[in-house]
This record gives structure tokens, C-alpha cells and sequence, in this order.
């Protein structure tokens, strides 16, 4: 049996879904949120610190993708990352 | 017992279940099926070994798709393009593949995506059943039953008789015998012709035919008399109407009919073509008779030849957009004013495209509502546009973070 994935769209992340996550949550963190995993205290970029997040899978963040008809499904993070 | 013959093979029944579970998934083309089905027979394979070989398969296949959020239409303009730019300097008129010339190139191109109503030169590639594509004579009998023939091109003379008040026809019997015609069938397919031209009468080769006089008239007005004689001088006697010239080639195997001008329907209908495989160049028509599927079709391998024979490497995709784009509604619509572009839902796009002030105002005058769901309307408004990463919502639940 095929694994479950999202009904809508590739069972991956894409790249644009990646990109707007990544920056998303490069601001945040440049503006000062707190950051949800541990990193090495020489690593000052906002960018690197969101994508260090993404993979280690910490980010609350949920997709929703939409098809033209309207019709949506909202997808967690962390099931889009194999 | 030996270890070799103990390894278990996969047996073709076993491939056969896997590959209509792989169509019922519906995760694969179904032309990426059939290859494997023809390539996985011959192997020796073991259960795992063609697994893999699905999954891989699967994997390479779902890495090619296009991503949502991708300007596919973006990049399919720029991609026909460019090479279109190529196009123009390189030649407009190309000569004919055979002896009647073929519009083709840059000028091609655009009569494709303006889908014309009327093709430059439109042609028909006729193809013939088993009983007719080996012999020379039996594909001649195709092809005099579809090239048109009219009176004119089998006639010596075409005269107006003025004494007699009646059309003189000398019919030219060489010329007859060429396109498979005789006196008799002239006779009576003059006879057939409505309105009715007069009484028809026959002489051996020679044919007269009468106008009626009305009541009252004493004798035959010339300008009746004239208008009959162009009927005559045209009537169809055998073809299809617009078939002007039919050429048969020999291609592999098989003689083929090359037509200059097109008449699909009445093709179709002739005894000895295989309608299977019969094509015409002609958009419109293809549309009406074969279905909008079938059209689809013809503009992508229409744009598709015009492009590799000037040796542009154009993807297919991009033009099976273009292609999909003109036929989704049903009909064929055509790249610009009167149809993609002119056909927009929203306002605001319809009026960054063409006469600005025309689209703003009638759609204030009517109550137009835009919901702002395209690109165009957005960057006019100043907003994010439903592209790429602006096409992405996002939400954040600090409280759902998983702890792992």
C-alpha cells in the first residue's frame, strides 16, 4: 500500500514551500524570537538558523494548499520532509 | 538441487499484477506502463529487483513534475519564444515538402496559435486501407474519388451557345479517362445539380444543357444565360469539394495521398482511406469533425513539426500548455484579443491587455465584481502574487510543537 502523504500535491516540499518557510521564519528570528533547537553559538545568520530548524523538524508551522476550486488541505511541516 | 534454479524469478503474470496495480495507483502515465510492460519481460528478475525498479521509476518520474507555484506559462512563452525570434531571421516561405509548397516557419507558427479559420495552405495527409496502399492503380482509384473534378478541367470547350440559348459542353475524353470519369456520369451529376440548371441533353462527348425559359420570356436572357454557364463551367462532378490537387508518395511500405486542400468529412467518407490515420493540417475542421481531443493534438504536432524542421529543440510541454490553453473550453480559442488574452475573468487583467479605459469603464457600467485571484490583477493593486512563494499560506501553532 502506498505510504500516506497529502491528498493535495507532491508528497514532498516543494521549493517554493520550502522558500517561503525558510524566510518566513528567518524574520521572526531576526527580529528576536526565540530559537527552538540548539545551534552553534558562531552562527549569527537568521537565514541558516531557519533552514538549521526546518530540518531538524522543530518548526509548528502548517501548509495549506489550495486548489483553484477552493478546495484546501492543511499539511504539517514535518510530514512534507522525508 | 543446485542454488541457481532455487532463486525465484518473477514470472510475466506477476509482472502483469504489478503493473495494473501501478495503473490503478494512477501515480504513472500510462505510456510509462506500457514501456515497462514491453522492457520487463525479457529479464530475469527477482520480486525485489522489480520493486525497485518500480520504485525508482516512481521516484524519477515524481522528481520531473513540474512544482506548484512554477510560472509554467512564463516559461512556456519565453521557451516558444525565443526560438520564434530565430524564426524570422532565418526564412519565412519554405518550399513544399513535394511539388505544392507548405506554409511553414514563423508564419506557420502564428496561423497556429491565431487558430485561423483559414489556413494558407491547408493539407490532408490521406492514408489507405490494407486493399489500397500497396498498388499504384488501386491508390490512383482513391485519389480520383477525392481530388475534385470539375467541368472545366475535363472539358475541351465550355460555350455559350447563343442561337440555341443552351451551355455547349465538349467534353475531352483523355482528360475524362484521366480522372476517372465518363460522359454518362457528367450527364447526370449536371442533371443533379440544384438548383436545377435546365434540361441536360448528351451527344456522345458532347453535352447541352438548357436553361428553362420562365414564363413570358420570349427568348433566353444573356445574364441568365451567363450565370448558368459558370454554374456548368464549375459543377463538381466527382471529389470532394476543396480538394484542389492530389499527390501520392510512397512512404516506408505504403503509397500515401498528399492533398492540397482539405475536406476531412468527405474524405472520411471514401471508400479505400483509413480513417484511422488520415490527418488534416486544418485546426477548425479537425475540431468539428474528429472532436476538440483530436485538435489538441493537431496543434501540438502542427507547432511541434514547424519548430524541429527549422531544428529548434522547443520541450513539448510547452506547447502542449499553449495547446491545452486553446482547447480546455471545448472550442478552439486562440492566443490573444479575440481569445485568451480578450477572455479573462478579471477586469483588471483584461484591461492592463488592450483598450484600458473601454474594459474599466464597461465593467462599472455592468457591476463587475474581480476576486483578485490572478497574477496580473495583483501587481496592479500592489499586493503579493499568487506565484512561487506567494502562493504559499502559512500558520504557525507555537502550542502544537512536537517535542522529539
Amino acid at each position: 500500500m502506498p505510504k500516506k502523504g497529502p491528498k493535495i500535491g507532491p508528497k514532498r516540499m516543494t521549493r517554493y514551500e520550502k522558500s517561503r518557510v525558510v524566510g518566513a521564519r528567518a524574520l521572526q528570528i531576526s527580529m528576536g524570537a526565540p530559537i527552538l533547537t540548539r545551534i552553534d553559538a558562531n552562527l549569527h545568520d537568521p537565514i541558516r538558523i531557519a533552514e538549521l530548524e526546518l530540518l531538524k523538524r522543530v518548526l509548528p508551522i502548517t501548509i495549506r494548499r489550495k486548489l483553484p476550486s477552493g478546495a484546501f488541505e492543511d499539511v504539517a511541516l514535518v510530514d512534507l520532509l522525508d | 538441487m543446485n542454488s541457481v534454479s532455487k532463486q525465484k524469478y518473477v514470472t510475466n503474470k506477476q509482472i502483469e499484477r504489478k503493473l495494473v496495480q501501478l495503473r490503478k495507483r494512477d501515480t504513472l502515465p500510462t505510456r510509462l506502463i506500457e514501456e515497462l510492460r514491453k522492457r520487463l519481460g525479457d529479464h530475469k528478475l527477482t520480486s525485489a529487483q522489480l520493486n525497485r525498479i518500480i520504485r525508482e521509476i516512481s521516484a524519477a518520474y515524481d522528481n520531473s513534475l513540474v512544482q506548484p507555484g512554477e510560472a509554467v506559462g512564463a516559461v512556456a512563452a519565453q521557451s516558444i519564444g525565443e526560438p520564434g525570434t530565430q524564426m524570422t531571421l532565418k526564412t519565412f516561405h519554405f518550399a513544399g515538402v513535394a511539388e505544392f509548397s507548405l506554409t511553414l516557419g514563423l508564419p506557420r507558427l502564428i496561423e497556429i496559435v491565431d487558430a485561423r479559420r483559414n489556413p494558407s495552405t491547408p493539407t490532408m495527409n490521406v492514408y489507405l486501407d490494407e486493399e489500397h496502399r500497396a498498388k499504384e492503380q488501386h491508390a490512383r482509384e482513391v485519389a480520383q474519388g477525392i481530388e475534385q473534378t470539375r467541368v472545366e478541367r475535363i472539358a475541351q470547350t465550355v460555350e455559350i451557345d447563343l442561337a440555341e440559348g443552351g451551355i455547349v459542353v465538349e467534353l475531352d475524353k483523355d482528360l475524362m479517362e484521366n480522372k476517372g470519369v465518363n460522359a454518362e456520369l457528367v450527364a447526370e451529376k449536371l442533371d443533379n445539380v440544384r438548383p436545377n440548371l435546365g434540361e441536360v441533353t448528351r451527344d456522345k462527348n458532347r453535352i447541352i444543357v438548357t436553361p428553362e425559359l420562365r414564363e413570358g420570356e420570349e427568348a433566353m436572357h444573356m445574364a441568365k444565360l451567363q450565370k448558368t454557364f459558370d454554374k456548368v463551367r464549375d459543377a463538381l462532378i466527382k471529389g470532394q469539394d476543396g480538394v484542389k490537387r492530389v499527390l501520392i508518395k510512397k512512404e516506408g511500405p505504403e503509397l500515401v495521398l498528399y492533398t492540397e486542400g482539405t475536406n476531412l468529412k468527405g474524405v472520411l467518407r471514401t471508400k479505400g482511406v483509413d480513417t484511422t490515420r488520415t490527418i488534416s493540417n486544418h485546426i477548425h475542421e479537425i475540431a468539428e469533425t474528429l472532436g476538440i481531443e483530436a485538435a489538441r493534438q493537431v496543434i501540438i504536432n502542427e507547432a511541434k513539426d514547424v519548430l524541429d524542421e527549422q531544428g529548434l529543440d522547443v520541450d513539448i510541454r510547452h506547447i502542449m500548455l499553449v495547446a491545452d490553453l486553446m482547447t480546455a473550453t471545448g472550442e478552439i480559442r486562440q492566443i490573444g484579443r479575440h481569445g485568451i488574452s480578450g477572455e479573462q475573468s478579471s477586469v483588471l487583467a483584461r484591461a492592463a491587455f488592450e483598450v484600458t479605459v473601454r474594459h474599466l469603464i464597461q465593467a462599472s457600467v455592468i457591476g463587475e465584481e474581480d476576486n483578485l485571484n490572478g497574477i496580473t490583477e495583483n501587481v496592479i493593486i500592489g499586493q503579493a502574487i499568487p506565484l512561487g512563494t506567494g502562493s504559499i499560506d502559512l500558520f504557525m501553532s507555537p502550542s502544537r510543537r512536537k517535542k522529539k
